[in-house]
């Protein structure tokens, strides 16, 4: 996982590796849990074994499975990973540890594009809507989300170089467009419709089938796969970009490649789950606590820490108020927001950031 | 050999320099001095490749700066800013490591703390670099510089060390330990332009002056050629004597210079 110089790195290798092996520990048993725990009584274990003695599986146990129990977890690692992931990239980038992917737009796009679809929807041509039919609204969330930061990128590039400034202030300017928009389609929404919006924001990982996640992994694999190799740049961009360009970064290359692995992995994770918080920002301030702020270590173990944080949130979420289930933003922001103040208010926390 | 023909440099409609010609020689130090606003910075920044100039050409060992891909540049040259940031709690051995796997020592071990060494800073490796006081991160700062330019000589002839005014925020001891630092790569046979302020440094340690003044060049040459009371006079807009010891050139003390009437 890790390939770099332990003698110039964060703390020596038998720590580096003590915390990647507790990483990849903690996701198999975030993974074990979200398949096991549950509403409907199977044993999954006892299921899993049943199926390597070569036991038929009954119709009904392959669907909890395979079609129910299965998806979910590989849709949550995949959006957890994906939302640290982005989370780290965008801090990186606009030197600011709080920084985070709605700065670019992503959450007020998706958000008003899955409002427009859950309000509008209805008036598109019967033709569209059988076509799309229930990926209705994680479509139009992932359009939202990515022609914001688009449009957004565009308004921040002029003469060939983007102004990360700009880009800051003309996010809040788009943001509050959007929420103005989306404000607007609240005031026509009748209550059904407004209930299904409620829920949209408070995020959700129930009902993601594979045909969502057919959609979103291929956005969001490449850039968990290929974000390692930003880290170079990020690092030297902690020194500003005339620092990082003289030290042979690429920094217009860096930056758009940046913003597009953000929009494209955000915008999917936020498509299929809805708005999740905290995970962007909670993740890769912990990581930096335990290793420093190496990029080259911190974006791979975001991945892993982010996925395991959102199974856990979904477990917990799934296992508090049984039948029913919380939404899993609620979970986040719950825990997320204890902790993100105890790291803050921590005395001697300044050298950390 | 960085040299600039009929550079002409400037922000939107402002030109700051106009068809200046300019050339530095590895083996020696190149102090480009002259009055706030004159242009230094904005020469240097050309000279790195990192601003285009309206118009002429910039080249370094004989190859236009704007041809080569920042990696490339990368690895010919060194650049310490005037003002070096940091955002996040990077340390001061990770800082330097940064700068040498930018340079052609990638990857060779024992150079960070090497760099660390010359600058003095020996023990301040594990050590946070924004808990460190301004001085000492600018030393850390010119050890990531010295590790991205490790040899002086490279295969494809000289490496270079542009400094922006890499003594303005030190002490005296540092001053010098800095200026021999930079007179020790050029010695080797490596090439160093600084943007100095303290012409006293600059009569110590140049071998070759660019003095600029609010409008274009002054005067350039040896030291003594160019530190002289009518060229700083017209500067600084200042009344200054200069003195010359026997043995290290010239040197001025700011308690006999008058300001301008």
């Amino acid at each position: 996982m890790v390939t770099v110089d332990p003698t110039d790195l964060g703390g020596g290798a038998p720590r580096g590796l003590r915390i990647d092996l507790g990483l990849w520990a903690l996701l198999a048993l975030a993974v074990w849990l979200g398949l096991t725990v549950g509403a409907t009584g199977i044993s999954v274990p006892g299921l899993f074994f049943d199926w390597v003695q070569g036991l038929p599986l009954s119709d009904r146990d392959r669907i909890i499975l395979m079609e129910i129990r299965l998806p979910r977890p590989v849709a949550g690692a995949a959006v957890g990973a994906a939302l640290a992931v982005s989370g780290a990239l965008m801090q990186g980038l606009f030197r600011n540890p709080l920084a985070d992917p709605g700065l670019v737009g992503v959450g007020a796009g998706a958000g008003l594009g899955a409002v427009s679809a859950i309000v509008l929807g209805s008036l598109l041509p019967v033709g569209v809507l059988a076509a799309v039919g229930m990926h209705l609204v994680p479509l139009a969330a992932f359009l939202g989300g990515w022609g914001t930061t688009l449009l957004l990128y565009r308004m921040a590039r002029q003469g060939g170089q983007v102004s990360i400034a700009t880009m800051l202030l003309a996010g809040i300017a788009i943001a509050a467009l959007a929420g103005a928009l989306t404000g607007i389609l609240i005031q026509m929404a009748d209550d059904n419709q407004l209930r299904d919006l409620t829920f949209w924001g408070l995020g959700s990982l129930s009902g993601i089938g594979w045909e969502r996640l057919a959609f979103a992994l291929p956005l969001i694999l490449p850039v968990l796969l290929l974000s390692p190799r930003l880290a170079r740049g990020l690092n030297a961009l902690a020194m500003g970009e005339q620092a990082a360009w003289q030290m042979g970064i690429e920094t217009e290359r860096l930056k758009s490649l940046t913003v597009l692995s953000v929009a494209a992995a955000t915008g999917a994770a936020v498509a299929i789950s809805g708005g999740i918080g905290f995970v962007g920002i909670v993740v890769p301030h912990l990581l930096r606590i335990a290793h420093g702020p190496d990029n080259r270590l911190l974006l791979p173990r975001a991945a892993l820490l982010g996925a395991a944080l959102l199974l856990l949130a979904d477990v917990a979420a799934r296992s508090l108020v049984p039948p029913s289930e919380l939404a899993i933003g609620i979970v986040t922001a719950c825990l997320g927001a204890p902790v993100f103040l105890w790291i803050l208010l921590r005395p001697g926390q300044g050298a950390h950031l | 050999m960085i040299r600039a023909e009929k550079l002409t440099l400037g922000h939107g409609s402002r030109t700051l320099i106009r068809a200046l010609d300019f050339e530095a020689k590895p083996g020696a130090i190149t102090v480009i001095a002259g009055p706030n606003g004159a242009g230094k910075t904005t020469l240097l920044r050309a000279l790195t490749g990192e601003s285009r100039p309206l118009a002429g050409q910039v080249t370094l060992n004989g190859r236009n700066l704007a041809a080569q891909k920042p990696g490339h540049l990368a690895l010919q040259r060194a650049v310490l800013p005037q003002s070096p940031q940091m955002a996040f709690a990077f340390r001061a051995d990770q800082v330097v490591s940064m700068g040498q796997e930018a340079g052609l020592a990638a990857g060779r071990r024992g150079i960070v703390p090497a760099a660390l060494a010359r600058v003095g800073l020996s023990d301040f490796g594990p050590r946070v670099l924004t808990t460190m006081s301004g001085g000492e991160q600018l030393r850390v700062h010119l050890a990531r510089a010295l590790a991205q330019v490790w040899e002086p000589v490279g295969p494809n002839g000289p490496c270079w060390l542009l400094l922006d005014e890499p003594v303005a925020s030190l002490d005296i001891g540092h001053q010098l330990q800095v200026m021999n630092l930079a007179r020790a790569f050029a010695d080797a046979g490596g090439g160093v332009i600084a943007v100095l302020h303290d012409l006293n440094l600059t009569a110590m340690y140049a071998g070759h002056v660019c003095l600029l003044g609010k409008s274009g060049r002054i005067a350039e040459g040896r030291p003594d050629q160019v530190l002289t009371d009518s060229h700083l006079q017209s500067a600084y807009d200042c009344a200054i004597r200069v003195n010359t010891l026997p043995t290290n050139g010239p040197f001025l003390l700011p308690q006999v210079a008058g300001a301008a009437a």
